[in-house]
């Protein structure tokens, strides 16, 4: 720890940070635009400048400091509040807003606009630019990215991720001086699965998704933590929503999983979950056709066929796109309800190898749970097509919309003599069902995953259900008891409770235990003690990261 | 006491025929270093480079022992001839690379040895064609005979040199951005801290950058010791604090503009401006002078009241000008000091590199204000917000700057200076709505308000006398 002094006030912060870092870490807000703690600090907005006096000097240095490129050391003076520091902040902002335009009604990054924010707390009440304004034209970098080239403050942060992040240095600078613009090489567009991101690194209004462009004014979302389903890594997100509709998915900063970054898999990834196509009631098959009924004749027809047919002829499909507590659910239907050992896991696809990028890896592995299905159910899961394998009845949990349906699953489900499917989207699947009950969709589950890493990470209900559906653990319980078992849960927050005193992996890994860092089943012993980690930036994320 | 006259060292000679080829050099003394060189040690050396005073030509004027001694120990250190000659009003490195370039491989040799280089870079300028194709041949004749190469003149010491050609920015005549140039980026100067560049430079490692008139002197310094040197141009006594006394040796000084006979006059240190004008042959016509711009053109501009100030590093930072480059331009009555401004507004907005926010807006912001006052589109009040907007890319009262590197004050000092100095002219131009051209009497404002100078001289130590 480093004992610093800032405005007057001691205070004490990580070593080797650097003072923006720092201010952060004590609640002072340091206002940047370049700088990232993930690309570095060019010093180039020169926003940041800061009334430096070194460990032991008799005064502060006569020239202003930029806080990003400073590493803050024992002794050392801040003055984050000096006339001379306040007039070249708000001198920094006259100039940044010399060439900016006066769209803020119609900017996609209004409210959560850096140059807003600043100007109003750090800016002049009005402009003293009397000259010609320039007016680049606004252009498409790539096919999710546009960029409003007025708006445009040359922070570069947006090539530096590209160089140093992804890798493809597609973006570049071009030009010279007050000319200086951001764009590609006419035959090298921004396309690239990392490219959404260059958009929550831009600070003002410059680059803007295609995706969410003019699709809602920011402060009218609700803006929930959970975490990425679109593969094993999962990435710490965002869900923001508005009128029960997923507006996008943004990253949420973790130091050990994602830093500031998701890829546009996951980003674009959503469009599933607004679908108008959504089951929204239970059905039953009457005449060739699903019919809507209510979940009571669901669950007493679906136990009566089960029962009929014979719990052990029964195979119960899990699917690793699941929350844990929903798949301990889902064992315990097996086990005290259905009474089987034909336990199958329906899976996403696996491709052959990881996409590694410079500072970022896309995991093969589309399964956001595969982990934790396989430390619930133990050596006993088999896969979807071995446990339907001579069965006669199964209950098939899926919700992977676009989930891979070969021929052999297929035989193996039109064989059957009762299915009963748990999904969110027709399908097939859903076709060859004689009962569908309406499933959620992670935007709408309460529980956690658990990643490649073993990190159990905690999804926030982010949407109400649709319609009449049932959370898949609920339901999962209901037919449980339907089948004479007795299973009581009243929350998601008790299965996981439950989890951990049951099963041995989860030990620990109560609802408490488990904070927006995620909780480690696995403390990891590779590189022992002499490992060394980048600093980490939950203040700054805390603070900056939007 | 004799008046002022040339003192041709790096100069001398340098009209000889063929004085770009080796033989030639050589007849004529050169790489006479070499034979004391390597009988000297780095330790050695530092003390005679810094005991010579000898201050970097570039424009900072830092003492180039000074720099010397901050070397970083990383390996391998690279040397740089900083040879991007740009400064609008400076053409001396010009007629170096073009007449004498043996001189500049032969200081080179002598820095790299000292620092422990052995690859060493001339960053040409590169619209030098002819200085470059003559370095080039230069270079290639050093290593047919033995100078350059594994064996320098014999020696066991190594020393390659690589020319570069610059692509035509102002900017990379700026350190870090001639690193980052020559390193094949955008010349986009560093941050300092950390990239002081005898720390952390070219390729990431330890780095000297010179400018060619600076390496171009030692040599001679080698040659005729530092006692010789030290006798050459003035040294002052009691100046303030952050205020190097030392002026030692000739300096070649591009007078240009509106004088009879413009050109590179190399002279002691320690004349005045009146008489380096004169020793130009005179204002054109007998005109009467209305300003000089003494150190290049981010120099802040002399008016006819500061003709008496010594073109030196000394006198001029303590008339809160800067000697720079060497860059005299001279402008007479006929000269619109608005349209003049607006010249070099014009330049350096041209010329900013567009990195930093300050001076990307700043820099085209006051050539737009200062294009319209010229253009009789003035308003009450441009003047000084003017200076208000040039003083927010760089104080000039308070020495400091915004920017990333001192491009803010090449904008700035001109700006503000011409505002302040020439402010009845520009106010004229608002007034009339038009390009007023006022005789110097009503043109330039009264001293007391506006001007460091004049003010008492800092005591001399020593002067030339120019008895030769």
């Amino acid at each position: 720890m480093a004992k610093i002094i800032m405005d007057g006030q001691e205070y004490e912060v990580s070593d080797g940070i650097s003072v923006v870092q720092a201010a952060a870490e004590v609640g002072v807000t340091i206002p940047h635009y370049c700088y990232h703690p993930s690309l570095g600090a060019p010093a180039n907005c020169r926003m940041c400048l800061i009334e430096l006096t070194p460990p032991g000097a008799p005064g502060p240095i006569r020239q202003l400091t930029t806080a990003c490129t400073t590493r803050v050391g024992d002794g050392m003076e801040i003055s984050n509040s000096a006339p001379r520091v306040k007039q070249a902040r708000a001198t920094t902002l006259q100039f940044l807003l010399a060439h900016h335009p006066l769209d803020c009604p119609t900017c996609d990054e209004a409210g959560e606009c850096f140059l807003q924010d600043y100007a109003y707390e750090f800016g002049h009440d009005r402009s003293v630019y009397q000259e010609i304004k320039n007016v680049p034209p606004r252009k498409s970098l790539g096919p999710t990215v546009d960029l409003f080239t007025t708006r445009c403050i040359v922070c570069t942060r947006c090539v530096r991720f590209t160089e140093e992040i992804s890798g493809g240095a597609e973006i570049g600078l071009m030009h010279r001086g007050v000319h200086d613009e951001i764009d590609v090489a006419p035959d090298k567009p921004l396309d690239n699965k990392l490219s959404g991101n260059v958009v929550d690194i831009c600070p003002v209004g410059a680059l803007v998704s295609k995706d969410f462009l003019y699709r809602s004014r920011p402060w009218f979302l609700t803006k929930k933590p959970s975490v990425c389903n679109r593969c094993s890594k999962g990435c710490n997100i965002h869900v923001e929503s508005r009128e029960g509709e997923v507006a996008r998915l943004r990253p949420r900063y973790h130091a050990d999983v994602n830093d500031f970054w998701m890829c546009d898999d996951g980003r674009f990834g959503y469009e599933y979950v607004n679908s108008p196509d959504r089951l929204r009631l239970p059905a039953l098959r009457k005449d060739g056709e699903l019919i809507p009924a209510g979940w009571r004749e669901l669950l007493e027809t679906a136990a009566e066929k089960i029962q009929a047919l014979g719990g052990e002829q029964t195979a119960v499909i899990t699917s690793a796109w699941m929350t844990n507590e929903e798949l301990y659910a889902v064992k315990r239907l097996a086990e005290e309800g259905v009474g089987t050992e034909r336990i199958g896991l329906f899976e996403g696809p696996v491709e052959d190898e990881d996409e590694v990028f410079p500072k970022f890896v896309i995991e093969r592995d589309k399964n956001p749970n595969r982990a934790g299905a396989e430390l619930i159910f133990g050596d006993g899961l088999k896969t979807a097509a071995e446990a339907l394998d001579g069965a006669k009845a199964a209950v098939f949990f899926g919700g992977i919309p676009g989930a891979p349906l070969d021929d052999a699953l297929m035989d193996r489900l039109t064989a059957l003599e009762y299915l009963l499917t748990v999904d969110i989207l027709p399908s097939a699947l859903t076709e060859a069902a004689d009962a569908a009950a309406p499933g959620t969709a992670f935007t709408e589950k309460e529980g956690c995953f658990t990643n490649s890493a073993k990190r159990v990470q905690r999804l926030s209900k982010a949407l109400p259900n649709l319609g009449n559906a049932l959370a898949e653990w609920q339901f999962a319980a209901y037919l449980a008891n339907a089948l004479g078992a007795n299973i009581e849960y009243e929350s998601a927050a008790q299965i996981t409770d439950d989890l951990a005193s049951t099963v041995a992996a989860f030990h620990g890994a109560v609802d408490e235990a488990i904070d927006w860092r995620g909780f480690c089943l696995e403390e990891k012993t590779d590189g022992g003690e002499a490992e060394e980690t980048a600093p980490e930036n939950w203040a700054y994320a805390s603070r900056f990261w939007r | 006491m004799g008046k002022p006259k040339e003192r041709r060292i790096l100069y001398e000679n340098i009209d000889a025929p063929d004085m770009h080829t080796l033989d030639v050099y050589r007849r004529h003394g050169g790489y006479a270093s070499l034979e004391k060189l390597f009988d000297l040690n780095a330790e050695q050396l530092l003390d005679i480079v810094r005991d010579s005073g000898l201050r970097g030509r570039g424009g900072a004027g830092v003492s180039a022992g000074f720099k010397w001694n901050l070397m970083g120990q990383g390996e391998p250190k690279y040397l740089i001839a900083n040879a991007d000659e740009s400064e609008p009003g400076t053409f001396s490195n010009r007629y170096i690379l073009q007449h004498k370039p043996h001189m500049l491989i032969e200081g080179m040799i002598i820095a790299a040895w000292s620092l422990g280089v052995h690859k060493a870079y001339v960053y040409v300028r590169g619209e030098f064609t002819l200085g470059k194709k003559r370095l080039d041949a230069a270079i290639q004749e050093a290593y047919e005979a033995g100078i350059l190469g594994e064996s320098v003149a014999g020696h066991d010491f190594a020393l390659d040199i690589y020319t570069h050609a610059g692509a035509g920015a102002y900017i990379c005549g700026e350190e870090t951005g001639l690193i980052e140039s020559l390193e094949g980026k955008r010349g986009q100067p560093r941050v300092k801290p950390p990239f002081f560049p005898a720390a952390i430079g070219v390729f990431m490692q330890p780095t000297m950058v010179h400018n060619v008139e600076t390496l171009s002197n030692l040599p001679y310094i080698i040659n005729n010791g530092t006692e010789w040197y030290q006798s050459l141009g003035a040294v002052y006594k009691d100046t303030p604090r952050g205020v190097d006394p030392m002026n030692t040796g000739t300096k070649l000084y591009c007078v240009s503009g509106h004088v009879e006979k413009p050109g590179v006059y190399e002279v002691e240190m320690g004349l005045t401006v009146r008489e380096l004008v004169e020793l130009a042959g005179g204002v054109r016509g007998g005109n009467e002078v209305k300003a000089v711009i003494p150190g290049g053109s981010s120099a802040p501009v002399l008016t006819p009241y500061e003709l008496d100030v010594p073109v030196d590093f000394t006198c001029l930072q303590m008339a809160k000008t800067m000697l720079g480059s060497g860059g005299i331009i001279v402008m007479d009555e006929t000269t619109c000091t608005v349209r003049a401004l607006e010249n070099l507004m014009d330049f350096y907005a041209h010329e900013s590199c567009g990195q930093c926010t300050p001076c990307r807006v700043g820099t085209p912001w006051t050539r737009d204000i200062v294009a319209r006052i010229e253009a009789g589109k003035g308003r009450p009040g441009d003047v000084d917000h003017l200076i208000e907007v040039a003083n927010n890319v760089a104080n000039i009262d308070t020495f400091t700057w915004n920017t990333i590197c001192v491009f803010g004050i090449a904008v700035s000092w001109p700006a503000v200076s011409f505002a302040r100095k020439f402010r009845p002219e520009f106010e004229a131009h608002i007034e009339q709505g038009k390009c007023v051209t006022l005789p110097v009497s009503e043109a330039v404002a009264p001293p007391e308000e506006n001007y460091a100078w004049p003010q008492e001289l800092p005591e001399v130590e020593r002067k030339p006398t120019w008895d030769y």
